[in-house]
């Protein structure tokens, strides 16, 4: 197991430097020249007459006038004393920035992901147990086509039919979790299980598969045949090996749901990361693009390394390969 | 005997199978065997005519506008009622199939160039370049899709080339895994060896050998795509960085004006997502049963 840590965290150490040329480059390698889009957006987008000193400043300020080496050396080295710069428009520190609105976006992130872990599995295990059945049928079309259902549509029919039936519409800015849980359960409760339940197939799917994949293996007839009941034999035998792919799942579910905050952020006013990456997007504040990536990827990261420890940990075959 | 009565009728079906066009019977062995899946691919086609046909079934020009008749609900006139420029949503999202649908089918050809030769080509070539690239996919990976869209988009700007460049190099890139092990399977087998081993240079028994062997996964991953495309071009289109205007896109159509008016014309919010729905579920539809049917390991299971 420790050779096996050891290996994992080794690892992520090209992945973070491979992260680090992608969100550098980015900006210096795709077509377009930042620096004009910047001028234009700074100097009001009337477009036409932009002042080449602006221009010349602009370059300056994102240090593009030196060759690309030092830039990404200053850059990384600016990163590792834990310096994302400041936004290019209003000047306000990016790590602070990220600092305060991360929370929200993470609770948000956590709620889908135990959503979306209790509708895959339970629509998983009864599909299975009752393979074939018109409810095995009814419960894996519902997961089909909440795959095919566009979360944002599902976001605004919630909002919608909230207001046209019920009058009700979320509760808006920052509600604490600490100061007003029920409030602040209303605004995450509904994005999150939207995005759960558009992500939750792919668990069901999954789950439904080694269910049923369990329940044919040796053990459990042995289980079975020494009289063992049903129920039992699910708990304590088929649902702890149905868990194990579940777990690989929540690494992809995770970046997912961090991409899907972007949307439901802006459908919700909820002021957290996505928001900060749709501004910055709109207004092509590169050094905010670029931190903003530049954590959820490091977290995506740190996220996949802890998953893959304990499925070594849970399925002790990995170890060894 | 029952044993026996089953290898009879698998022959049949075998010698039957030989005359008939693989095609002709791709297409019955799905109808009866996987009905969802047909579905799926009735829908595709009724799509893919409307796309064709979009000027001779839309009723309407989708630009013109038509004041007097703003925020109408449905009606025989306008089947799915009017925006608030009165302009004819029916008309609208016909023609928003056809931007979705081109965006979606470039999109594939796009990044399955670049899947087979940035994972194929260096899962065939091992080595050094192989390492370097797959570090540069589990990089490109950890950015959640949405995000790195938006940046791609943000960088290279708005336009219908643009969303179909950005789409699929992403695309491209993150599902370029599966096709490298694919061909490093292939690499193995022994008629790649034999190949070589008469004289075939690297770059023949790749194209001629290696890549037509992974037919079945390359076929099922676009399928597959085309509804992840329409889904992404959707999103960014909703976010306010798809196809521009004048094209009405069915993402779009959703966001903006369909949100600012839609306590007062619900129609406007409904349609657009309607299409959508019903365009991913076929597609996800007639992927999931081209995999089971294409697929030797996941058949019966």
């Amino acid at each position: 197991m420790r050779d096996y840590i050891l290996r994992r965290v080794l690892l992520v150490i090209p992945s973070v430097f491979v992260l680090t040329v992608l969100v550098f480059g980015m900006v210096r390698l795709l077509p377009g020249d930042v620096v004009d889009t910047i001028a234009a957006q700074l100097s009001g987008g009337r477009g036409g007459e932009i002042d080449p000193a602006l221009k010349e400043r602009i370059r300056k300020d994102l240090g593009l006038d030196r060759p690309i080496y030092i830039q990404y050396f200053v850059w990384i080295s600016e990163i590792v004393r834990g310096d994302l710069g400041a936004s290019l428009l209003t000047k306000i520190d990016i790590v602070e920035d990220i600092k305060r609105r991360f929370p929200i976006t993470f609770e948000l992130v956590i709620f889908t992901l135990v959503l979306m872990v209790l509708w895959g599995l339970s629509i998983g295990i009864f599909s299975a147990i009752r393979q074939d059945s018109w409810m095995d049928y009814v419960l894996r079309s519902l997961a089909i086509l909440g795959l095919s259902v566009p979360f944002f549509w599902t976001a605004v029919l919630l909002l919608l039919f909230g207001s046209l039936w019920f009058n009700w519409s979320p509760p808006w800015g920052v509600n604490e979790f600490f100061d007003d849980p029920w409030l602040n359960i209303q605004q995450f409760f509904f994005p999150a299980i939207i995005l759960a339940v558009s992500q939750g197939s792919q668990v069901a799917r999954m789950t439904r598969a080694t269910v049923l994949e369990v329940m044919r293996q040796d053990y459990i007839r042995t289980a079975r045949a020494k009289g063992l009941v049903d129920r039992a034999i699910l708990m304590r035998h088929a649902l702890k090996n149905a868990m194990i792919p579940v777990v690989s799942l929540i690494g992809i579910n995770f970046a997912f749901a961090l991409g899907g905050t972007v949307v439901l952020e802006q459908i919700w006013g909820l002021p957290g990361m996505g928001q900060l990456m749709l501004a910055a997007i709109k207004q092509r504040d590169y050094p905010v693009i670029q931190g903003v990536i530049l954590f959820t990827g490091t977290l995506v990261m740190i996220i996949n390394l802890l998953v893959d420890l304990s499925y070594g940990w849970l399925n002790p075959r990995i170890r060894y390969h | 005997m029952e044993q026996r009565q089953g290898l009879e009728v698998a022959l049949e079906g075998v010698a039957q199978r030989k005359r008939r066009n693989r095609w002709v019977d791709f297409v019955v062995r799905l109808f009866r065997e996987k009905p969802l899946a047909a579905t799926g691919l009735v829908i595709v086609a009724v799509l893919l005519v409307t796309v064709l046909l979009a000027d001779f079934i839309a009723p309407y020009d989708y630009r013109e506008q038509n004041l007097q008749e703003s925020l109408m609900g449905h009606s025989l006139t306008h089947l799915m009622g009017t925006d608030q420029l009165g302009r004819d949503i029916f008309s609208r999202i016909v023609v928003g199939a056809r931007v979705s649908l081109v965006v979606a089918f470039s999109c594939v050809a796009g990044f399955l160039l670049i899947a087979i030769v940035f994972g194929m080509g260096t899962g065939y070539m091992g080595g050094k370049i192989d390492m370097l690239v797959q570090r540069f996919v589990d990089g490109w990976m950890t950015i959640p899709t949405l995000i790195i869209l938006l940046a791609m988009v943000s960088v290279v700007g708005q336009g219908l080339w643009q969303i179909i460049l950005v789409l699929s190099l992403d695309r491209g890139i993150s599902t370029s895994r599966v096709l490298r092990g694919e061909a490093l399977a292939l690499k193995e087998t022994t008629y790649v060896e034999a190949a070589r081993a008469v004289g075939a240079g690297h770059l023949r028994v790749f194209l001629l050998h290696v890549v037509p062997n992974a037919f079945a996964p390359i076929i099922i991953m676009a399928t597959i795509s085309l509804g992840v495309f329409i889904l992404a071009e959707a999103s960014l289109s909703f976010l306010g960085y798809g196809v521009p205007p004048p094209f009405p896109t069915w993402g779009s159509m959703l966001s903006g004006s369909g949100l600012s008016y839609m306590q007062r014309a619900p129609w406007m919010a409904i349609w657009p997502g309607v299409a959508l729905t019903v365009g991913v579920w076929a597609f996800n539809m007639l992927g999931d049963g081209m995999r089971d049917q294409l697929d030797p390991r996941l058949r019966g299971g």
